[in-house]
């Protein structure tokens, strides 16, 4: 028991490893060690989590080095929050990878569901991890697996990948060399024993070019409009089990680390206003213009991708509020976006798989021919647009609160105008979907997806409606204990 | 020349090699010069970390023959000097890997050229 | 809008530039022995590594024991590379579509003269290589740059003969040996678990050693562990660059 942080990684770390093993007896074996690398993994986020729920904070020392010579791995119930989100979304990418990966042979689905694993691996690692350095590490492990996989995708993802990796590794150096800047004013790694020797220096100007540095380096991993340049064509050309994954949580986790590193190291709720402002600014434009961008595009995935921007500008724009009515909306629009983007993105990459379409008109119809898969569509599309009692309503209006309470109006328009914004974009499809008359040839398989497929899909619509109407005790149990005190 | 010039030229040197590369990956239009620009810039963090770790008077942190209590004084301080060992690791794979998706995109398209590529994927 | 985003390119080059120089002179003088990052965590690497895990050379104390979690990430990155270009390029067999040699090594490369310095060169380097990761723990060295030099070796013979005559290393068993490598060291970090230490706490480890040397034999472990990665994946990725595709 006293192990489960460490095992949250080290179960699909060491699955990984053994993937290419198990898939010299076939990719079946493969695909198994992946479900159960997952599953591991997200059983040890559930028992830690609970843990961290009963008021203690998990800190493990690996090697048995205590902090801040040794690294240190921390499970409060944030870290529990998100390593179980990861996890949980990562259980359902591996059932859905099922159909996808039937064609291929069994070495490379081995290399697929291994790299996979390392993906889920490098995610859980910045999640748990409590040492600024060993965030770093992981950040790369889960980059570079996912720019392997995002790649698997045709041609043009590998010409959009390559954009991501200079990017990413540009966002990468950004964040070493403000944890350089850090570490040269405290000659500490340590996330917690920073935070305590920081207000010795922090009238530095140092400080301050760190914080840019570490603040700009995640925006471009989390994609904050005008950092987002990688996000739209890696996302519009991944592979479909992956880019379900990748868009619903990678961004959230680089979005996570944000918010740890700013509220736990700079403990920036007590600190002046103004920086973080700048941050408030930016994800406002994030917001109408992702949401204005998402309107222009004719392809599904695509709009889905600029959408994805708008939502983080959500996300971010409740990290800089900065008051607890804001971070809680803020972390409950990073779980309820993660479960409806997840569900979209897994929607719409099934019916290319099923019929080659991707265009928003080619969904005519289809609400006939996919009536399961688009109803789950219709849950995931409405609570995207925030309507009650969908998950995506509550995290809005607590974002909305929020900004009324703090007396940002601008904020506030911004917020209702992305909601219209989204409800066209979303309406345009649902119309097409619902009313208009199918123009797919009659001659293609047109029944519903598998199981393996459908089953993941289902699980997100209907958490969807259960995180909606379940949210106040999701609120008070998981997102508020995971607040700074 | 006193210390303090000193270090600000040290520093100074770190911070133009990140901005030569940064320069390379916004300004060139050739992939696989946008690559060699992104290996300067990681160079540039490994250098600014090895800059932090030394100090005056100090020898490599092994501890000497016969030296039975050493003493932080005496020794550079090896930490940067570890962390840069796993940054310049991370350095090497990306290289790999994006030697590798070029290596396709050439297979595919035949040019390694920005704007040439993205006048083929229209 | 593509046009508009070029034309501003440099805007983020510019403050970039401001705030890098501005802060050069704030931060602390360079060389100072006094400085926060001389003086907090680093001194106990420094004044307890060689008593605490049995390494004179710090670095390898720090990186093998005191941050050996990162290490181990450093690892699964390199592994992850070596995956993640097998995936990009999907080079597996080259049996199967069969690039000959010459494909394989499309460069005139080899001599006489160069074969035979190689023939003698090459058993020396990774006797080198091997004497770096052993004396990792004395001397500048350690896992990283053994498998370095060992794979340089084998490269070299692939430069030289040609794949076919060289060590037959398929990418299929190279991923294999580099899996092998990391769960080596996993297994070490296992172990303790198993003895009710945390996670790669050496000091657990059913060795009839004693403190410091007991450490040192985990670390040791470990580097090994790494040795095998990093040469089998940069001979991986070695291959996988220079030989056709499956598809």
């Amino acid at each position: 028991m006293e192990h489960t942080p460490i095992l949250i990684v080290l179960v699909p770390l060491t699955s990984a490893l053994l993937i290419p093993f198990l898939a010299m007896g076939g990719g079946r074996f493969a695909r198994a060690g992946l479900l159960f690398a997952t599953a591991g993994s997200l059983l040890s986020s559930i028992l830690a989590l609970r843990a961290s729920l009963e008021g203690e904070v998990l800190s493990y020392h690996v090697g048995g080095w205590p902090p801040p010579w040794g690294i240190e791995i921390v499970i409060d119930p944030l870290s529990g929050v998100m390593a179980t989100l990861v996890s949980f979304l990562a259980v359902l990418a591996a059932f859905y990878s099922g159909p996808y990966l039937s064609g291929w042979t069994a070495r490379r689905t081995g290399t697929f569901c291994s790299l996979f694993a390392l993906l889920v691996t490098g995610l859980q690692g910045i999640v748990v991890t409590g040492d600024l350095f060993n965030l770093y590490v992981f950040l790369e492990i889960s980059s570079i697996s996912a720019y392997a996989l995002l790649s698997s995708g045709g041609s043009k993802s590998v010409v959009a990948v390559f954009r991501y990796l200079l990017i990413g590794t540009v966002a990468a150096s950004f964040y070493l060399i403000g944890v350089g800047y850090l570490y040269a004013m405290t000659g500490t790694l340590n996330m917690a024993d920073m935070a305590a020797r920081l207000p010795e220096t922090s009238d530095s100007p140092v400080i301050v070019v760190a914080v840019s540095f570490i603040v700009i380096g995640l925006a471009i991993k989390a994609a904050l409009f005008p950092l987002h340049g990688w996000l739209p064509d890696t996302y519009t050309y991944a592979p479909g089990p992956v880019i379900g994954f990748v868009a619903a949580v990678m961004t959230k986790v680089s979005a996570y680390a944000l918010y740890r590193i700013l509220f736990y190291v700079f403990v920036a709720g007590t600190g002046p206003r103004e920086p973080l402002l700048l941050l408030g600014w930016a994800s406002v434009i994030a917001v109408v213009a992702g949401s204005l961008m998402a309107l222009a595009q004719k392809d599904v995935q695509r709009m889905l991708a600029y959408s994805s921007i708008g939502q983080m500008g959500y996300i971010m724009l409740g990290i800089a509020i900065g008051t607890p009515l804001a971070l809680t909306g803020a972390l409950l629009h990073v779980v309820n976006h993660a479960v409806m983007k997840g569900c979209l993105f897994m929607v719409v990459n099934g019916v290319q798989w099923r019929l080659g379409v991707f265009r928003v008109r080619d969904f005519a119809g289809m609400g006939r021919r996919l009536p399961l898969t688009m109803a789950a569509f219709t849950v995931a599309a409405l609570s995207m647009i925030g309507l009650p009692p969908t998950a995506g309503f509550f995290s809005k209006y607590y974002l909305a609160l929020a900004a009324l309470e703090s007396g940002y109006i601008p904020f506030l328009a911004a917020l209702i105008l992305s909601s219209l914004l989204g409800a066209v974009y979303f309406f345009r499809v649902l119309e097409k979907v619902y009313l208009s008359p199918e123009n797919v040839e009659k001659t293609r398989d047109t029944s519903e997806l598998p199981l393996p497929m459908l089953a993941p899909i289902l699980t997100l619509a209907v958490l969807v409606l259960l995180l909606g109407v379940f949210n106040q005790t999701v609120v008070t149990e998981l997102i508020q204990p995971g607040l700074p005190s | 020349m006193e210390a303090e010039t000193l270090s600000v030229v040290n520093y100074w040197l770190a911070a133009s090699l990140f901005l030569i590369g940064l320069y390379g990956i916004l300004a060139r239009p050739h992939l696989v010069r946008k690559l060699m620009a992104m290996n300067i810039l990681q160079v540039a963090v490994i250098v600014f970390f090895i800059i932090l770790g030394y100090k005056s008077d100090a020898t490599p942190p092994i501890v000497r023959q016969g030296d039975e209590t050493p003493i932080a004084r005496n020794y550079i301080n090896p930490l940067p000097h570890t962390l840069m060992l796993t940054a310049i690791v991370v350095s090497v794979s990306t290289t790999g890997v994006a030697l590798a998706l070029l290596i396709r995109i050439h297979r595919r398209f035949g040019t390694l050229d920005e704007s040439e590529l993205i006048e083929k994927l229209k | 809008m593509q046009q508009l985003l070029q034309r501003i390119a440099w805007l983020p080059f510019v403050a970039a530039a401001a705030i890098l120089f501005y802060a050069a002179r704030d931060l602390p003088t360079m060389a100072d022995p006094n400085a926060p990052a001389s003086t907090h965590v680093s001194p106990r690497y420094i004044e307890s590594a060689l008593e605490e895990t049995g390494a004179s050379n710090m670095v390898t104390a720090v990186l093998a024991d005191y941050r050996a979690y990162d290490t181990l990430g450093e690892t699964v990155v390199i592994l992850t590379a070596g995956l993640a270009c097998l995936l990009v390029l999907g080079a597996f067999t080259p049996a199967r579509s069969g690039p000959t040699e010459k494909e394989a090594m499309p460069y005139e490369f080899g001599s006489d003269i160069v074969d035979a310095t190689s023939r003698l060169l090459i058993p020396f380097i990774i006797l080198f290589a091997l004497y770096v990761v052993v004396h990792g723990h004395t001397s500048p060295g350690g896992g990283f740059q053994g498998g370095a030099i060992c794979a340089a070796a084998i490269i070299l013979v692939r430069l030289v003969r040609g794949r076919a005559p060289g060590l037959k290393l398929l990418p299929t068993y190279t991923v294999a040996i580099g899996s092998i490598g990391v769960l080596v060291y996993t297994g070490t970090g296992l172990v303790s678990l198993f003895f009710e230490k945390n996670f790669l706490d050496y000091s657990g480890l059913p060795l009839p050693f004693h403190g410091g040397h007991l450490r040192e034999m985990g670390s040791l472990s470990v580097e090994t562990g790494v040795f095998i990665t990093v040469t089998a994946v940069m001979v991986l990725i070695f291959d996988v660059l220079t030989m056709g595709s499956e598809e």
